[in-house]
């Protein structure tokens, strides 16, 4: 199918997981080198991304739509939204996380990892296995051998919390 | 036609995991203190064997070779027989890193280094210790024949990146009795349990404190009031095994003055002062088989008008070269406006010797 166009721009639609479609100009999905790859190759107007939640796309194509415009007299206001941009709850900047990966966004991932790199530097053993929904699959002779050789991995001042 | 994300799996509670993939975790771990490594190793066995694989490894080290870190250490003698050795680690933005403090049954004396180990003399037959203060992993060294000695002289600790190897050298010369041994390891290896080689090379002369590795050559200076200067830099070849020696450049050997040798930016530089240490010429050489030396600088030391005594050289890069004046204070010297910063944010921590730090996971195989 040939992407639809309106005057000189090219319009595509991405769908995100509950089925909510976003139309954009097919020039911000470029940005994406999967998403760049599909539409050069296969000339699709539409693409389905059902494992991407809409609430983690619409964050996404915020974030695409700002560095579109980013320009060197705006570089202080892009990294502030930058900032905000992954100033949420963890969980839903690892969903963030995953789809940035998927999409294959270079600098966005790079700057997802960082964020969560800070956010989970402080956390003990037992908030990063409940954020990563990890279950431990160490035996309990693994598990108290741990404890005794780092204390400090379970018990402290580290941050329990999961946000 | 979807796409399929493999995002999630379900695990037995019911709950959805979090799947990212091996390359996203390795790149957010990669950013992570090894400290903090060693806690998440206790999550799952998944991420047990993600931290500790080799290439993960070498993605951690070259990102936190790019931001090395200074660490300060000091010894207390608690009583007669035993020293308490601490170990700080700070940031260049004065950030405090971590803490590593243990006790020992003999006294101390640290040996130049800027990577991932430190490595030190204990006294009393002890031998040599190689410490990670980043993992705070320590072992004590099997001894050596000639390990029972007090000094650093003839000692040599580095570090070739590209096979990710240390290497430690003992050379001794005294009344005609050389001994030379050389210890090499690699990630992992069980250092308590590893042996020394000994070498068939007789050291020719005295040497004078800790030497240094440029490029599989270690290079010291050699020991004596008076020199023949010509034969002033002694070289050991680790390839070869062999000794050799290095012209220094023409005419600058004073016998009453402070000189030392570092590696920077992978070449040997000379540090040279007077007796009065009011300057500091640096030479680095250029092409070491035809022993080309160029002088790069000269610094004006007048500034320091309390009296320097010792001056140790930590690091070069950005046109700025890193120097502890006396273990009292840090500075930075600014090679094209000839000027001197110094490092102001070390939150007063005290030390009786610095180096340049890269945080990291090198195993000494303890675990």
């Amino acid at each position: 199918m040939a992407s639809s166009t309106t005057g000189e721009k090219k319009i595509l639609t991405l769908k995100g997981g509950d089925n909510e479609e976003f139309i954009l100009e097919e020039s911000l999905v470029l940005q994406s080198e999967l998403l760049k790859n599909m539409v050069k190759e296969e000339r699709v107007s539409s693409i389905p991304l059902p494992s991407i939640k809409s609430k983690t796309l619409v964050k996404i194509i915020e974030y695409l739509k700002k560095h579109a415009e980013l320009t060197p007299s705006n570089k202080e206001e892009f990294k502030n939204f930058e900032k905000e941009f992954v100033n949420v709850v963890l969980e839903e900047l690892l969903d963030i996380t995953v789809a940035v990966n998927y999409l294959k966004i270079n600098g966005l991932l790079e700057f997802c990892c960082q964020a969560v790199a800070d956010r989970i530097k402080d956390k003990s053993v037992e908030a990063v296995r409940k954020i990563f929904r990890i279950e431990s699959d160490f035996t309990p002779e693994e598990e108290s051998e741990f404890r005794k050789e780092t204390p400090e991995a379970f018990e402290g001042d580290l941050d329990d919390t999961t946000n | 036609e979807s796409l399929k994300l493999s995002k999630s799996t379900t695990t037995s509670s019911g709950a959805e995991m979090i799947m990212l993939s091996k390359d996203v975790m390795m790149d957010i771990f990669s950013r992570l203190r090894a400290k903090i490594l060693c806690r998440l190793r206790c999550v799952c066995k998944q991420w047990r064997s993600l931290i500790s694989d080799p290439f993960f490894k070498s993605l951690h080290r070259a990102r936190s070779s790019l931001k090395p870190s200074l660490l300060f250490l000091q010894e207390k003698c608690c009583g007669t027989s035993t020293t308490r050795v601490s170990m700080s680690s700070l940031d260049f933005d004065g950030n405090h890193n971590f803490d590593f403090t243990f006790t020992l049954d003999s006294y101390v004396r640290f040996m130049p280094s800027k990577w991932e180990l430190i490595c030190f003399l204990g006294s009393k037959g002890k031998g040599f210790y190689v410490c990670n203060p980043s993992t705070q992993e320590l072992v004590n060294l099997p001894n050596t024949p000639a390990s029972s000695r007090a000094t650093l002289d003839g000692i040599a600790f580095g570090y070739i990146k590209e096979r990710n190897e240390y290497v430690l050298v003992n050379s001794r010369f005294i009344n005609n009795d050389t001994v030379c041994e050389v210890m090499r390891w690699t990630d992992g290896c069980c250092l308590k349990n590893h042996s020394w080689k000994v070498v068939d090379a007789k050291c020719p002369y005295m040497l004078r404190w800790c030497g240094v590795l440029v490029e599989n050559n270690f290079y010291w200076i050699r020991h004596g009031n008076k020199y023949d200067s010509i034969e002033a830099i002694i070289s050991f070849d680790l390839e070869k095994e062999d000794f050799g020696t290095v012209m220094p450049p023409k005419d600058t050997f004073d016998d009453g003055g402070l000189w030392s040798l570092a590696e920077l930016m992978g070449m040997l530089w000379l540090f040279g002062s007077p007796e009065d240490i009011s300057t500091m010429d640096i030479w680095v050489l250029k092409d070491s088989k035809n022993y080309m030396w160029a002088k790069e600088y000269t610094i004006d030391l007048a500034g320091f008008n309390l009296g320097v005594r010792f001056i140790s050289i930590l690091d070069h890069k950005e046109g700025k070269i890193l120097m502890d004046v006396d273990s009292e204070i840090l500075e930075w010297y600014d090679v094209d406006n000839k000027c001197f910063e110094r490092v102001d944010n070390l939150r007063s921590v005290p030390w009786s010797w610095s180096v340049l730090h890269t945080d990291g996971l090198f195993s000494l195989g303890n675990q």
